[in-house]
C-alpha cells in the first residue's frame, strides 16, 4: 500500500478524521465500475470520485437532451456523444487526485465477456435500465462479480421511488466506528461476516416477496421483476397495461404513497430520474461501496428503498432473512463444506 | 424531450408550476448548500439565493463538490452560483458574499421568499434564520449533519416546533477545571490544558485557567465520574485541604513566575539561547517541578488509581522510544516520540518568540490552522499525557480535538439535501393556491389545542392536517442514522412536534410598529406603544440579545441611570446597532409575566390629519403566560411514543443534529386578542414574581467548567 500524501492528507482531512487513515488508503486502492450513468449512479460518481476512488465509467450510450437534464457531468454540447466519455472528463475535474477512466462498452451476455468486463474491479455499481432491464443479465453479472471476488450493487429508480440491491457475498466487517462520537480512533474491534444472498436468490425469492411482509415499496420492485423476468422486451412505457394485468394475476397491489394506479407505477420506471431522490439514494448507496470497500460498519443485507413520499428508506433481507443471526458459528462452516 | 418532461411527469405539472415559480432562499453554500444548489437547479427551481460569508478552504474539496482548488481562498457563494448555473443556464442564482445576520438581509429581505433552506452548521446561525422565517411567516428547512449522522426538519410558525422550542447544546465540550488542572484521563484533557498554557504564554495570561486562584482538588462540580482522586480528595479532612491550599498557591505562583516573570525582554528576544532557556524553565515548572509538588499535597493523588510521572528534561530528551511505525511517513499523522515532543516544544516556543509573531505577545490566540500554534499543543498536550499515562495522540488528531472539527462527508450532506428538497417540494405543493401576501401581517393560523384525543402515529402530523390552512401537513423530520432502526429504517421520518408554548422565540407573539426612526426616541417607543398601546407595566426591551431598556424590580441604581440614559435617543441611534427597518425587538414585562416580540417597519409617510400618532400598531396583543394553562399532558404522553424510539438518541451530535424529544406541552389555548378591541394585559393575573430569562441558560461559561471551542 503506497503511503497517503500531504496533498492527499489535506483535501480528505475531514473523511480521514471519520474514517481514519487505514480505511482511506483502502478507498485510494480501490477500483469501482459505475456501468450506466442513471439515477443514482451519477450521484455515486461525485460521492465516490469525492471520497479518493478511482473510478471507471462505463456505458454504451449516447447523450440526450434529458440526460443533460438530470446528469450534471453532462452539457448540452455532448448531445450525441458517447456518455460516459463525455462524463468522465468531468468527474474527474471533481478531484484531480483521483482517477476516473471511461469505458463505451455494451453488456455483454456471453459469461467470459461479461467477466472480462468486470474484471479488476473491487465493486461494480450497475444500473438497470442500461442493461435494458434484462434481470437475467443482472443475475449473470452478479454470479461474474461472485466468481471475481467484486461487490455487485444494482439500481433501478420510479420516480420519486428508489432502490438498490447489494450483494457483497461473505463480507467480513473489521472494525466498527464509534457512534455518535468525534473522538478519532475510538473504535471497536470485533470482525463480522455478513452473508448476502445472490441476486440470482433475490430473483427466485420474488414471489414469496410479493406476497409476504415485505413493505410495499419492495413488492413494486418485485412486481416489476416478475413481470420482465423472462421477457425483458414487455420493458416498454406501452406495457403498462400488461403491467397492471400481471399485478392482478400475482395477487399483489402494493400502496405505495405517491402511487395512484400499477400503470402509472410501471411509466415512472421509464422516465429520468429525479435529481433530488437520487441524491438520497445515492448517498446511501455510495455509503455502502465505502463501506465494502474500508471493511468498516455493518453494511445494509440487502435491499434498501426510499420513498420520498413518506421521507423514509428502508433496508430488507430478501430472501427474507433465515432466523439465526449473521454471525456464524465454527459447526454450521463445517456443515456447509460437507453440503458442498 | 426537453430538460423538465420528467419532472413535470414525476412531480405532476401543478406542482411542477410551483417549483418553478417559487423563490427560494439558500442559507449557507458549504457541504449541504452545494447540494441543495444542484438538486434545486436540475429540480425546476429556477429563482434562488444564496448568503455565505465564508471563502473555499483546501479541506472543503473533499464534499463542496462545486469547487476546486483554484478556487481557494475565493468566496463560496459566488462560486458556487456559477457551478450551479453551468447545471442549468435556465436558472436565475443571486450569490451574496455575506453574514446571514446582517441587517441587509433582515425580515423585508426574507419576506421576498417563498420558502428559506438552511444549509448551516452552526447553532447560532440556525437560531438567527429560524427567528427570522418566525417574523416572516415562512416555512423553513433546517438541516444538520455531523459526519454519518443528519437530520432535517421543517419549521413554520404556529404549526411545528422551532428551533429554538427545544433547548440546543452549543458546539462545545466543557470539562471541570481540576480534570483539566490535577487529574486528566482522557487525551482531551490535556489538549485542553495545552491550550490554557498556550494562554498563559502567549496569549492574555490573566485569561488562562492556569493562572487562577482555585484550588485544584477542591469540589468544583466535577461531573463525568473520571475524578477520582478528586472524589477520594474530597473525604479528607479540612486540616488537610487547608494546608493543601496553601501549597497550591505556592505553585501556581512558581509557575506563573517562569512563564511570565522569566519571559526573555529587549535584546534577550533575539537571543535564541535565552528563548530556549525561558522555554525549558517553563518546561521544568510545568512537567517537572509541578508533577512533584502535586504528589506532595496530602490530598493529592491519594486513592488515584494512576498517579502521575514528573518528566525531568532531560529524561525526555533521552528517552528512546521509537514514534509509532505503523503510521505513513507524514510527520503529522504519526505519533511523536518523547524526545521529538521535548525538542518540538522548545522549538515551537522559539518560532512563536521569532521577531514577526513577537508583536502578538500577550494576545496570541489559539487557532488549530497555526502550524506553530498547533506544534506547542502538540507538543505541551503529548508532554503531559505522558506523565498522566495517557495515549499520546498525533499532530493530525490533536488539531482535530484542539479545533474540534467536525468530521463531514459528502454522502450524509447528499442525502440530507435531497430530503430538503422533498420536503421544500411537499410544502410548496401546499402553500399552492393560497400565497400569503402579507405574511406578517396576517397572524398567523395557530393549531387547535382541541380537546379531542387524537394521537395518531401516522405519518403526518393529525393536528396539523386537521387545519386547513396548515402546509405543513404532509411534512416530516428525517433523521439520518448510521445503523438501521428498529424494522429496518435508515432514514426514519417522524412526526413534527407541536410548538413549545414556553418557546422564547416562538412561544411569543409578534406585532409590527410602523412608525419614523430617525424622529421617534426609545423614550416615545415605551411611552407610547409599550405602556399607551399594549398595556405594559414594566418593560424591558432586548435588541440583539443585549438589554437597551429595563425598568422594575431588582435593578442596581447605576443600571437605571444608564437605562434611563437611552430614552432621549431616537431608535436609530439606540444602542447595539440602533433599532431600524427591520429590527425584532423582544420585548418583556416580568411583572406580568407576558413577552413578545416587535418588528420595526420604517415608514415616514402618515397622513397627519388621520393619524395625529404617526405610528400604526398590528397583530396579536401579548397573553400572559401566567394566564395561560397547559391542560392536556396526558395526552402529550400518548403522543410522544414514536418519536421516543431509543436509538434516536445516537442523532445528537456536536454541531447541531439534535435528538428527537416528544414535546413536553402542547400549545396552551392561546386566546388571541385583537388589539383594538383589548390592549391591556392588566386584567390577566399578575403573579409579580420575577421569570428567570430563559435564553440566558444556553450557554455556560463559568461555575468550573472550561469549554473547548
Ligand atoms: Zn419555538
Amino acid at each position: 500500500m503506497s503511503a497517503i500524501t500531504g496533498d492527499q492528507v489535506a483535501v480528505y482531512d475531514r473523511q480521514l478524521r471519520l474514517w481514519g487513515v487505514q480505511a482511506q488508503q483502502r478507498l485510494l486502492n480501490a477500483k469501482v465500475l459505475i456501468w450506466g450513468l442513471e439515477g443514482s449512479n451519477v450521484e455515486a460518481c461525485k460521492n465516490l470520485v469525492l471520497a479518493g476512488i478511482a473510478l471507471t465509467l462505463r456505458d454504451h450510450r449516447t447523450v440526450t437532451a434529458a440526460d443533460v437534464g438530470f446528469n450534471y457531468f453532462l452539457r448540452p454540447e455532448d448531445i450525441g456523444k458517447n456518455r460516459s466519455e463525455c462524463a468522465s472528463k468531468r468527474v474527474q475535474e471533481m478531484n484531480p487526485l483521483g482517477s476516473v477512466s471511461s469505458s463505451s462498452e455494451g453488456p455483454a451476455k456471453n459469461p467470459e465477456k461479461l467477466k472480462e468486463l468486470l474484471k479488476g474491479f473491487d465493486v461494480v455499481i450497475v444500473g438497470l435500465s442500461c442493461l435494458g432491464f434484462d434481470f437475467e443479465l443482472a443475475a449473470s453479472m452478479d454470479a461474474a462479480c461472485r466468481s471475481l471476488g467484486a461487490g455487485f450493487l444494482l439500481t433501478v429508480a420510479a420516480g420519486e421511488i428508489a432502490f438498490f440491491f447489494s450483494d457483497l457475498h461473505e463480507h467480513i466487517m473489521q472494525e466498527r466506528s464509534a457512534q455518535g462520537s468525534t473522538d478519532v480512533g475510538q473504535t471497536g474491534q470485533n470482525p463480522e461476516t455478513f452473508s448476502f444472498p445472490s441476486f440470482s436468490d433475490w430473483l427466485a425469492a420474488v414471489p414469496a416477496l410479493l406476497t409476504g411482509k415485505s413493505d410495499d415499496s419492495f413488492k413494486l420492485f418485485g412486481l416489476f421483476a416478475s413481470f420482465l423476468r423472462g421477457k425483458a422486451e414487455r420493458a416498454v412505457p406501452s406495457a403498462a397495461a400488461d403491467f397492471e394485468a400481471h399485478c392482478q394475476e400475482v395477487k399483489c397491489q402494493p400502496k405505495v404513497d405517491g402511487l395512484q394506479t400499477m400503470q402509472q407505477a410501471f411509466g415512472h420506471f421509464f422516465v429520468e430520474p429525479l435529481v433530488h431522490v437520487a441524491s438520497v439514494l445515492g448517498g446511501l448507496l455510495s455509503q455502502e461501496v465505502i463501506k465494502a470497500i474500508t471493511r468498516k460498519d455493518p453494511p445494509l443485507v440487502n435491499s434498501v428503498c426510499f420513498n420520498a413520499h413518506t421521507g423514509a428508506a428502508l433496508v430488507e433481507h430478501c430472501p427474507a432473512k433465515p432466523a439465526a443471526p449473521v454471525k456464524r458459528k465454527a459447526e454450521e462452516d463445517v456443515a456447509d463444506l460437507l453440503d458442498d | 424531450m426537453g430538460r423538465y418532461a420528467h419532472l413535470e411527469r414525476a412531480l405532476g405539472a401543478e406542482v411542477f408550476a410551483e417549483v418553478t415559480q417559487a423563490r427560494v432562499l439558500v442559507v449557507g453554500a458549504g457541504g449541504i448548500g452545494c447540494e441543495l444548489l444542484k438538486d434545486l437547479v436540475l429540480t425546476g427551481f429556477r429563482d434562488i439565493e444564496v448568503i455565505d460569508l465564508d471563502t473555499i478552504d483546501t479541506s472543503n474539496l473533499n464534499r463542496q463538490f462545486l469547487f476546486r482548488s483554484k478556487h481557494v481562498g475565493k468566496p463560496k457563494s459566488l462560486v458556487a452560483r456559477e457551478a450551479a448555473m453551468g447545471f442549468n443556464p435556465d436558472v436565475n442564482i443571486k450569490a451574496f458574499l455575506g453574514n446571514i445576520k446582517a441587517d441587509e438581509f433582515g425580515i423585508q429581505y426574507f419576506q421576498t421568499f417563498d420558502i428559506v433552506l438552511n444549509a448551516l452548521d452552526n447553532v447560532n446561525a440556525r437560531q438567527h434564520v429560524n427567528r427570522l422565517c418566525l417574523a416572516a411567516n415562512l416555512p423553513l428547512i433546517d438541516s444538520g449533519t455531523t459526519g454519518y449522522l443528519g437530520q432535517t426538519t421543517v419549521i413554520k410558525k404556529g404549526e411545528t416546533q422551532c428551533y429554538d422550542c427545544q433547548p440546543k447544546t452549543e458546539n462545545k465540550k466543557s470539562f471541570p477545571i481540576c480534570t483539566i488542572r490535577s487529574t486528566p484521563d482522557k487525551p482531551v484533557h490535556c489538549i485542553v490544558w495545552a491550550k490554557e498554557l498556550f494562554k498563559l504564554m502567549f496569549g492574555n495570561p490573566d485569561e488562562s485557567m492556569l493562572s487562577g486562584s482555585e484550588d485544584d482538588f477542591a469540589d468544583d462540580g466535577a461531573q463525568d465520574g473520571g475524578d477520582e482522586a478528586a472524589e477520594a480528595g474530597k473525604g479528607e479532612g479540612d486540616a488537610a485541604s487547608g494546608e493543601d491550599q496553601q501549597k497550591e498557591r505556592e505553585i501556581r505562583s512558581q509557575i506563573v513566575d517562569a512563564v511570565l516573570k522569566a519571559k526573555p525582554e529587549g535584546a534577550d528576544a533575539d537571543d535564541a539561547d535565552k528563548v530556549r532557556a525561558y522555554a525549558r524553565g517553563v518546561f521544568d515548572a510545568v512537567f517537572d517541578n509541578e508533577i512533584h509538588f502535586k504528589l506532595k499535597l496530602r490530598n493529592g493523588y491519594k486513592g488515584a488509581k494512576k498517579k502521575p510521572t514528573p518528566l525531568p528534561f532531560d529524561e525526555a530528551m533521552a528517552a528512546t522510544d521509537a514514534s509509532d511505525p505503523s503510521s505513513s511517513g507524514l510527520r503529522d499523522q504519526r505519533v511523536l516520540s518523547l524526545n521529538e515532543c521535548a525538542e518540538l516544544f522548545l522549538a515551537s516556543v522559539a518560532k512563536l518568540w521569532a521577531p514577526a509573531r513577537r508583536k502578538d505577545m500577550g494576545s496570541m490566540e489559539f487557532d488549530k490552522d497555526d502550524r506553530e500554534a498547533l506544534d506547542f499543543v502538540a507538543a505541551a498536550s503529548n508532554l503531559r499525557s505522558h506523565i498522566f499515562g495517557i495515549e499520546r495522540k498525533s499532530i493530525f488528531e490533536t488539531k482535530g480535538i484542539a479545533g474540534n472539527i467536525i468530521h463531514a462527508i459528502a454522502t450524509t450532506n447528499a442525502i440530507v439535501a435531497g430530503i430538503q428538497i422533498v420536503e421544500a417540494i411537499k410544502i410548496l405543493a401546499r402553500l399552492k393556491g393560497k400565497k400569503i401576501s402579507h405574511p406578517y401581517f396576517t397572524s398567523a393560523p395557530r393549531p387547535e389545542s382541541s380537546n379531542s384525543s387524537s394521537s395518531s402515529s401516522s405519518s403526518s402530523n393529525p393536528d396539523a392536517s386537521a387545519s386547513p390552512t396548515s402546509v405543513t401537513s404532509d411534512s416530516t423530520a428525517v433523521w439520518v442514522v448510521r445503523d438501521p432502526i428498529g424494522s429496518g429504517n435508515l432514514l426514519q421520518a417522524t412526526n413534527l412536534d407541536k410548538p413549545n408554548p414556553n418557546c422564547y422565540s416562538c412561544g411569543n407573539s409578534t406585532m409590527t410598529l410602523s412608525v419614523d426612526a430617525t424622529s421617534w426616541t426609545l423614550g416615545d417607543l415605551v411611552d407610547k406603544i409599550l405602556r399607551k398601546s399594549v398595556g405594559i407595566n414594566a418593560p424591558s426591551i432586548m435588541l440583539k440579545s443585549s438589554e437597551i431598556y429595563a425598568e422594575g424590580d431588582g435593578l442596581e441604581e447605576d443600571e437605571i441611570e444608564l437605562f434611563k440614559a437611552n430614552l432621549p435617543k431616537t431608535l436609530v441611534d439606540c444602542p447595539a446597532g440602533g433599532i431600524k427597518d427591520g429590527t425584532i425587538l423582544d420585548i418583556e414585562d416580568f411583572s406580568q409575566s407576558l413577552s413578545f416580540k416587535l418588528i420595526i417597519s420604517q415608514k415616514d409617510d402618515f397622513d397627519k390629519d388621520a393619524n395625529p400618532d404617526q405610528f400604526e400598531l398590528s397583530g396579536d396583543a401579548p397573553v400572559s403566560k401566567a394566564a395561560e394553562s397547559s391542560p392536556d399532558e396526558a395526552q402529550s404522553n400518548a403522543r410522544g411514543d414514536d418519536a421516543d424510539d431509543g436509538d434516536l438518541e445516537v442523532v445528537e451530535g456536536p454541531t447541531s443534529a439534535t435528538a428527537a424529544v416528544a414535546s413536553k406541552k402542547r400549545p396552551a389555548e392561546n386566546a388571541a386578542v385583537p388589539l383594538d378591541e383589548s390592549p391591556s394585559g392588566s386584567d390577566s393575573a399578575s403573579n409579580g414574581s420575577k421569570k428567570p430569562k430563559v435564553s440566558e441558560d444556553v450557554t455556560t461559561g463559568d461555575n468550573g467548567v472550561i469549554c473547548l471551542d
